[in-house]
């Protein structure tokens, strides 16, 4: 109940959605950087997939030689070569 | 920038490159997240992963390692900590580097570099000699400066300098100046009775007389040492008959023609140079006042010219140190004496020329023509020049000395 409302609320008044609801926020930073911020923890990490736990869904990213450069609570960065991300439940 | 902050702090308290094995890694790597604790650089390995973590994070990590089943075996150790521990035992070199700060601390207490900005009447010598009358020159303690004392000193000691700034940074003192642009007192105007008398030979050109009688008229050919204007204009009555003398200071603005010639000798000798193409390096030390001078020896009797460039050594900054280091760039020449061509004695006759003429224009005097001829006689060359100029011409004579010098010649008559 109190969920919906704050979506309806976002929604309406136009809040980011990162903020006010904590979706996981995903920045490229051409092919080789990709900073992900309000993620919960890690699931699978191997050089060819991260795997992280986000608020509502999983996110997996495919790629090559991939490596975490810094990692806290608020947010991760991986550098390497990305080939593909794609969400889960 | 926060990078680098980063790093440096991670150097000073230490860290540790560490490999991680077992069951559940990612486990271990979030129980480090929620605990907040700092790991970077993390990379899959085939070992397992490898990554790196702060000495004060590993210090915490040891009940996460048992909970999560996992095994940490450290790689290498980095940081200060890990520095000063491998090099407990040697006392030599922590010596040294105590030494060095000390040292450097020692010297920064010094002003060993003095600058001094915006003077233009006074030098930088006249003020140097005025400061160190002052005790303070290269060397002096930087807390024995009073910069508003010494401000105030430098204002009253030449009252031309209307401004001064004085301000230590590092050991560099600072000093700037702003003089006055204007003439800080109107000369006194000298009134006393005296008529404008002829300093050269020439033909008047113009006479404006601003006050006395004018003895000559544009036109005339005077000679030197003639009265030009008199400074004793006669009072006639109404019957035109001379009844006193009113003595002034005669006053007018008198251009003649005049000529101005010169005569120089030139040789016909001349010294050439040539150099040999043979070059010797050199550094000189000073510090204080020993100095030390590395330059290679010439074993031959030749001359040697030398470039010398001068530098003082700065930490950073402002920080100056008492070391003065010289780049020496020695180059080897010859001279022979050989005759002067005529397109050279041509080029001397000219310049010498050019030179009378920049040196008449320069006083602000107007050429009408001027001409230049080379004379031969048994040692060399003699270049004369003749100028015919506009230009101003009276000095003063004073009434008082020469009814004075009048006196004198009667008396001994």
């Amino acid at each position: 109940m109190f969920e919906q409302l704050k979506v309806s609320a976002a929604e309406n008044f136009k809040l980011p959605k990162d903020v006010v609801l904590g979706e996981v926020l995903v920045s490229f930073i051409g092919r080789y950087n990709v900073v992900i911020e309000n993620y919960r923890g890690i699931l699978i990490y191997d050089d060819k997939t991260v795997k992280l736990q986000a608020k509502h869904c999983k996110l997996t990213i495919h790629g090559r030689r991939l490596h975490i450069e810094y990692y806290n609570h608020d947010e991760m960065k991986i550098t390497g070569q990305i080939q593909s991300m794609e969400f889960g439940d | 920038m926060n990078r680098l902050k980063e790093t440096i702090n991670h150097y000073c308290k230490g860290y540790l490159l560490v490999r991680l094995q077992g069951f559940s890694p990612e486990r271990f790597l979030n129980l480090c997240m929620a605990n907040q604790i700092e790991i970077w650089d993390l990379r899959y390995r085939e070992k397992g992963y490898e990554f790196y973590i702060a000495l004060e994070g590993f210090r915490k990590v040891r009940p996460l390692v048992r909970k999560a089943s996992v095994r940490l075996k450290i790689l290498e150790r980095y940081g200060l900590p890990f520095f000063l521990h491998r090099n407990r035992r040697r006392k030599m070199y922590a010596a040294g580097i105590t030494c060095f700060f000390l040292l450097l601390f020692v010297m920064s207490q010094f002003i060993w570099n003095i600058t001094l900005e915006g003077n233009y009447r006074f030098t930088d010598d006249m003020l140097l000699h005025y400061l160190n009358k002052q005790e303070i020159r290269y060397g002096v303690r930087r807390s024995a400066i009073d910069c508003e004392a010494l401000e105030e000193g430098i204002r009253t000691a030449y009252p031309e300098i209307i401004w001064v700034s004085a301000r230590i940074s590092g050991t560099r003192l600072m000093i700037k100046i702003k003089e006055n642009e204007v003439i800080a007192s109107i000369p006194v105007k000298d009134d006393t009775p005296c008529n404008l008398i002829a300093d050269k030979d020439g033909i008047v050109t113009s006479i404006v007389v601003r006050r006395g009688k004018a003895r000559v008229k544009a036109g005339d050919t005077v000679t030197r040492g003639q009265i030009l204007v008199s400074g004793i204009i006669p009072i006639y009555n109404d019957a035109a008959e001379l009844v006193n003398h009113q003595y002034v200071c005669a006053d007018a603005d008198i251009q003649a023609e005049t000529r101005d010639t010169y005569d120089e000798f030139i040789s016909r000798w001349t010294t050439q140079r040539v150099d040999t193409g043979r070059t010797r390096y050199g550094i000189s030390v000073r510090a204080l006042q020993y100095s030390a001078v590395f330059l290679m020896p010439s074993f031959q009797d030749h001359k040697w010219e030398f470039v010398k460039e001068n530098r003082q050594v700065i930490l950073m900054g402002d920080f100056y140190l008492p070391l003065w280091i010289t780049q020496m760039k020695g180059r080897e020449y010859e001279t022979y004496e050989r005759f002067l061509t005529m397109a050279e004695l041509e080029q001397k006759k000219n310049d010498i020329h050019q030179f009378k003429m920049q040196n008449l224009l320069k006083k602000g005097v107007q050429i009408m023509t001027n001409s230049v001829r080379i004379e031969d006689n048994s040692f060399g060359w003699q270049v004369i020049g003749e100028f015919v100029i506009d230009e101003p011409i009276g000095i003063r004579q004073n009434l008082n000395q020469i009814s004075n010098q009048a006196e004198e010649t009667e008396t001994t008559g």
